[in-house]
């Protein structure tokens, strides 16, 4: 057991160190003390307003790494988290600003329609896939490019609030805003957003769908054994379009923390690049919701440290060539920890069989 | 006879994989102009060794003469250029292509920026011809059934100039005439001046067909004799000590249940030909219903419908319910039992442990479904209690399917299916390509679940399995039911008569 919680946290491990070691040759060579830009680094990262942002930022990185993780538990990469979550967030801000209700029934209704939103923008990938075998990816993105079109053309002709100058929907009182979750008080923007509850309530709902269901068993015999699955009665087509409908209901979510959180309306600030990084969370992760969590965060947090980099005369890329090397390095981090792992059990196994050997020799003499 | 040239030699060949030695100082020796067989239980280590001739593997010790010349192989492609072809158990085609470019694929004629295709064509379509292979070079692979791939596999290696011809467990899959026509086919390979080696579990071809045989048990060289000097007991008791596997007649004569029963079943495509035609039978309660016929004469389909795999026309009963309608899963919540024709394939998930592995057709009832929740135990339980009941060895309920070996898996499965006291069970090739003791386990258990009421639906191309265990045999042709037979009233040959279509009776049974 113990041995299995090492593994999961090596690979992580791994992949960062491999990450800053590549930084560091970056930072290097191009004439610069990387051991002073960490130092730099570490010291804003560390900063309790710092910490706060990172912790912020780690929840829609790690809402869309789990949707990501909930389509590659069933072998299938759903590229098109950005579009679902985009075409959601509109949405749930045309929502979260209209519905006359009070907040504890307008918040759950707009997380709901986020959800449906979502999941339809997902199923179409998965039809195609079911009944017409176009890979997922190749569809997931053409819907992302789709996305951007229907939500300018709505946002443009439907939803955008006054004249003039106005680029977004109707701003979201505070009826309809995600509160914050605490405020610690200890100087600018440092309330924990609400939103870190509902990370941690979609982490523990993926965690009981995929580890302790049925359902989730079913999706690992149709990934791994399409035929055995059929052969057990597991109808492998549902499977896909149930993945895909997961991956895209939470993929509904990724924009709100932004649209309930920061900006208060669907506007052109919403980041529409959220999901390579989330994918990144959960790759590094190993699609384990606990792992997809400590992912999301490193990355959140070297995203906003490296944002002081630039005050000091260093290139604020080394957060981006971080985190791309990140996501090659994963890959490599698992090769190595399970190399070094299937070599652990080895020894052990030699090890075990020389003591049961030396004892039956003790034995027999 | 001439002195015949020895091409192959191995000494002292080890193989160990992690704790576990797989070939233990293995010498042996294949001379030119000879069919040479391999014989052992599952695991024994036969197909280790064989990969170490063809470079797959590289031994720990030991050394490889080709032809006289010491060789160490790097990587397959340096086998074959040393004049070493494999064909595995289970093929390695590409099953989009045709037939032509599978058999050049990595060998192409033409420059490298331009397939010669035409030449590739002639070429493949001369060697088949040479070699009396009626192979369909510009069929694509994915439509020709298991002999048709098997002969493309041979081609592979003949047109790579092979001279040493290994063929792993080559009639595992083939029916008797296409194992004829193959052994016909490996007499032509040695008088060419090829050799052939061989590994075969079915001892009778083994002395009918190999001029020298070697025995293997547990990774050492057991015995090595002459085809001609040697009986089928006396290398099976070399290979396992245990006796043939017989069956006893049954003491109790079938119930007048029917417990399955199919009406007009047909499976195909409008405008094709139905490859399941028009098919009717019914199975009672304590029976076993063998169904012989050649490869791809709508057996697979059968199961496929019987499962409700496929979609089809007609209906299937259970138990007198109509059950045309259900899902795979609800047809076996109501007791129908399936052990699949390739455990590899839809039998078993190979990358999930044996725990997991017990619960799939169960996942939708107790004791593995407790709500909406997978219980881990359930499911660990249930596979204790197969490992226990069924004598599964090499593996605990954490171990990955894949760690077993083929009969221990074959064991493992048909202890799942056989778990859940099911009334009917279809069974497809219970025993393909596992050793003797796990064939007589496997057999005991069919037998003993019969005796306790089981209908079951046997599906084999072993025909000694089929006439050893059937009550009745029902014979495909095309598609159809060409004969009913009793199994006591007909023998191998004549089976095989029906089977090919020479034969029929003339009210083809229902």
């Amino acid at each position: 057991m113990t041995r299995r919680i090492l593994l999961t946290i090596a690979g992580p491990v791994v992949s960062v160190l491999l990450a800053l070691l590549v930084t560091t040759l970056f930072l290097t060579f191009g004439g610069y003390s990387a051991a002073s830009a960490y130092e730099v680094m570490w010291n804003y990262g560390i900063e309790p307003a710092s910490l706060v942002s990172a912790l912020n930022n780690a929840v829609p990185l790690y809402l869309a790494g789990i949707a990501a993780a909930f389509a590659l538990r069933m072998g299938l990469f759903n590229i098109g988290v950005d579009g679902q979550y985009r075409v959601a967030a509109l949405a749930g801000a045309v929502v979260a600003a209209n519905l006359p209700l009070p907040l504890y029934l307008r918040l759950p209704i707009t997380l709901l329609v986020c959800c449906l939103v979502g999941a339809l923008w997902a199923l179409v990938p998965a039809l195609l896939r079911v009944y017409r075998g176009v890979s997922e990816v190749i569809t997931s993105i053409l819907m992302n490019a789709i996305a951007t079109t229907v939500v300018a053309i709505l946002l443009a002709n439907v939803f955008r609030s006054g004249g003039g100058q106005n680029t977004g929907t109707a701003i979201i009182g505070a009826d309809g805003a995600m509160p914050a979750l605490v405020d610690l008080g200890i100087g600018n923007r440092t309330s924990i957003s609400g939103f870190l509850v509902l990370a941690i309530v979609v982490g523990i709902v993926f965690y009981l769908i995929q580890y302790r269901t049925t359902f989730g068993f079913t999706l690992q015999v149709a990934a791994k054994s399409p035929e055995a699955a059929e052969s057990a009665g597991i109808k492998v087509n549902r499977r896909i379009i149930w993945a895909m409908l997961g991956s895209g209901a939470i993929a509904g979510l990724v924009g709100l923390p932004h649209v309930l959180g920061v900006a208060f309306r669907f506007d052109g600030t919403l980041p529409t690049d959220l999901m390579f990084t989330g994918l990144a969370a959960a790759l590094l992760g190993r699609s384990h919701p606990i792992g997809v969590a400590v992912g999301a965060f490193v990355l959140a947090f070297v995203e906003r440290s490296s944002q002081v980099l630039g005050l000091v005369q260093l290139p604020t890329e080394v957060g981006s060539v971080f985190m791309a090397v990140i996501l090659l390095s994963s890959a490599i981090g698992y090769w190595f920890t399970d190399k070094a792992d299937r070599r652990l059990a080895l020894w052990n196994a030699i090890r075990g069989r020389r003591r049961a050997g030396a004892q039956t020799v003790e034995a027999s003499s | 006879m001439q002195k015949q040239e020895e091409l192959v030699r191995l000494t002292g060949i080890v193989k160990r994989f992690g704790t576990f030695t797989a070939n233990d100082r293995i010498d042996l020796s294949v001379k030119a102009g000879t069919v040479h067989a391999i014989v052992g239980e599952n695991g024994a280590g036969k197909s280790t060794l064989m990969k170490i001739l063809a470079g797959e593997e590289h031994p720990d010790e030991g050394t490889i003469t080709i032809a006289g010349e010491p060789r160490t192989f790097s990587s397959p492609r340096d086998a074959q250029r040393a004049g070493i072809g494999i064909v595995h158990q289970h093929f390695l085609l590409a099953d989009a292509l045709r037939v032509w470019e599978n058999v050049v694929l990595a060998d192409e004629p033409g420059s490298a920026l331009r397939l010669d295709s035409r030449a590739a064509r002639r070429s493949v379509a001369e060697l088949a011809a040479t070699n009396g292979f009626p192979v369909d070079v510009n069929a694509v692979v994915r439509e020709l059934g298991v002999g048709g791939r098997q002969r493309v596999e041979i081609l592979k290696v003949l047109y790579r100039g092979a001279r040493i011809i290994i063929l792993d467990e080559p009639t595992a899959v083939l029916v008797p005439s296409e194992a004829q026509s193959l052994f016909a086919a490996m007499r032509a390979f040695t008088a060419a001046g090829a050799a052939v080696i061989f590994i075969s579990h079915k001892l009778d071809e083994v002395l009918d067909f190999a001029d020298e045989i070697t025995v293997i048990r547990a990774g050492e060289v057991v015995g090595h004799r002459i085809a001609s000097e040697t009986s089928a007991a006396e290398l099976a008791s070399l290979m396992v000590k245990v006796a043939m596997p017989s069956v006893s007649p049954r003491s109790l004569p079938p119930g007048d249940d029917v417990v399955l029963s199919a009406d007009n079943l047909s499976v195909g495509l409008d405008g094709e030909v139905a490859a399941l035609d028009d098919v009717s039978f019914a199975v009672h309660s304590g029976e076993i219903v063998g169904i012989a016929g050649v490869e791809g004469n709508g057996q697979s389909e059968l199961l496929l419908a019987l499962l409700g795999r496929t979609a089809s026309t007609g209906t299937v009963s259970l138990g007198g319910h109509d059950i045309s309608a259900l899902t795979t899963e609800q047809r076996r919540a109501r007791g129908m039992a399936y052990i699949p024709e390739d455990r590899h394939k839809d039998g078993l998930v190979l990358s999930m442990a044996l725990r997991e592995n017990a619960a799939l057709g169960y996942h939708s009832r107790a004791p593995i479904k407790r709500g909406p929740w997978f219980s881990r135990s359930g499911a660990a339980a249930a596979a204790a209690s197969i490992i226990e009941k069924f004598d599964v060895r090499g593996g605990s309920v954490a171990s990955l399917a894949s760690s077993l070996s083929g009969g221990n898996q074959q064991k493992f499965i048909v202890g799942r299916e056989l778990g859940s006291s099911p009334d009917v069970l279809i069974a497809a090739h219970p025993t393909r390509g596992v050793d003797i003791g796990a064939q007589s386990a496997v057999w005991t258990e069919l037998t003993a679940a019969r005796d306790r009421g089981l209908g079951t639906v046997l599906i084999s191309a072993d025909l000694d399995e089929l006439l050893s265990l059937s009550d009745r045999l029902l014979v495909f042709y095309r598609g159809r039911i060409v004969a009913e037979l009793h199994p006591a009233d007909v023998d191998a040959q004549e089976l095989g008569e029906y089977m090919t279509g020479v034969r029929r009776q003339p009210e083809a049974a229902a």
